[in-house]
């Protein structure tokens, strides 16, 4: 059994990244597909941790036989591959379309004067819903700032253009004092459900038909708040068409001292969600550790 | 003062759930997180939440809210001079 954290770190030399940015101020993403079709292969054989995740979701909870496994494992990287050009493309300037789908919920929320908690995962391009997100009120993300210079630089740069704030997850839980201040201002928060980092507090819970770790911070921060909280996925639909999925997953209303419980209950929500939107998806979340193991 | 630091303690309790505590075994000078009381920084939130709710007190830096928030003594301290309700 693995008990590894996650490193969370884009894969790549800082050459190969900063070549992909420039490349992608004159050329389409797809036309790097080809490449990504035989790279992702090198990726497979080379990831063990990664390649035993996938293929552990894709066999052992989607029920799919083990060669029918192995090929959607392949298609599953294939569309990680993508969403990394996508976001390196975004980086580089380029546009995608996007929809969102229950906009009304969304349109609610930021007229509200309270601040509200999106929760998101590792499913879809998450990165570009920051970016294509209606700034109404200012957007704080929780951030892990262990990724690869290049990457760190753009995503501030990024962040920067877009108004968005970034507040590093510290390894002594400071951050959670950051992300209280935030609220309490009336701003929003965007926080990841599906990262455990070393040492961090967990809720147990079953996903997918099978007992999982999820942090128990984001939720229990989520529930002290009592702020609405939503789910968020930015799913890739085809090339430069995305759709931004927003689910309400609690009005903020919890009886006082009971945070833990409610907690629990913004934690099943957000199960239910992400089993929704990989029942449409399933290709899309990369979890490239075992996460059903952590 | 006194009533202050046992109202603080029973908050405490109730807010992090120590079932297995009262009052009595929380110790005024006793650090709260660490080798005290073992809180961390989710609980940290549960005090501050406390610190918000019942005595209208919001920190303004993080720094102000770790001295503010060290012990049981540290708290009352700290609520005396800044409550608003």
């Amino acid at each position: 059994m693995s008990n590894k954290a996650w490193s969370g770190k884009t894969g790549g030399t800082h050459w190969m990244q900063r070549s992909l940015i420039m490349m992608f101020r004159w050329i389409n993403p797809m036309a790097l597909y080809p490449i990504v079709w035989i790279w992702i292969l090198g990726y497979i054989v080379v990831g063990h941790q990664g390649r035993r995740g996938i293929y552990y979701y894709w066999h052992h909870r989607l029920g799919y036989p083990a060669v029918s496994a192995m090929k959607h494992l392949y298609l599953n990287y294939l569309e990680f591959g993508k969403v990394i050009l996508d976001r390196f493309a975004a980086w580089a300037g380029r546009k995608i379309s996007v929809r969102i789908d229950n906009k009304e919920i969304l349109e609610s929320l930021l007229n509200q004067p309270q601040g509200f908690i999106l929760i998101s995962s590792h499913i879809g391009n998450q990165e570009l819903a920051g970016y294509h997100f209606p700034m109404q009120k200012p957007l704080y993300v929780l951030t892990y700032q262990g990724d690869t210079q290049v990457v760190n630089e753009n995503r501030a740069a990024a962040f920067a253009k877009m108004g968005l704030n970034i507040i590093p997850y510290q390894e002594d839980g400071s951050h959670i004092f950051d992300m209280h201040k935030a609220i309490d201002s009336g701003n929003l928060l965007s926080v990841h459900g599906d990262r455990m980092f070393k040492g961090d507090r967990v809720l147990r819970a079953k996903i997918l038909g099978q007992e999982a770790s999820f942090p128990e911070g984001c939720f229990r921060v989520a529930a002290m708040e009592q702020v609405p909280v939503i789910s968020l996925f930015m799913m890739r639909e085809k090339r430069d068409t995305y759709v931004l999925y927003v689910k309400k997953l609690s009005d903020g209303l919890c009886a006082a001292g009971n945070s833990r419980q409610h907690a629990v209950e913004i934690l099943q929500s957000y199960i239910q969600s992400m089993e929704w939107i990989l029942a449409q998806y399933p290709h899309q979340w990369f979890h490239f550790y075992e996460f059903w193991k952590q | 003062m006194e009533e202050l630091k046992r109202q603080l303690k029973q908050q405490i309790i109730e807010a992090i759930n120590l079932e297995d505590m009262t009052p009595e075994d929380i110790e005024d000078a006793a650090p709260l997180f660490g080798e005290g009381l073992g809180l961390d920084s989710i609980d940290a939130l549960e005090l501050i939440m406390i610190m918000d709710k019942n005595y209208g007190i919001k920190f303004a830096d993080k720094n102000e809210s770790k001295a503010a928030l060290q012990s049981i003594d540290t708290m009352a301290a700290y609520i005396k001079e800044h409550r608003t309700k």
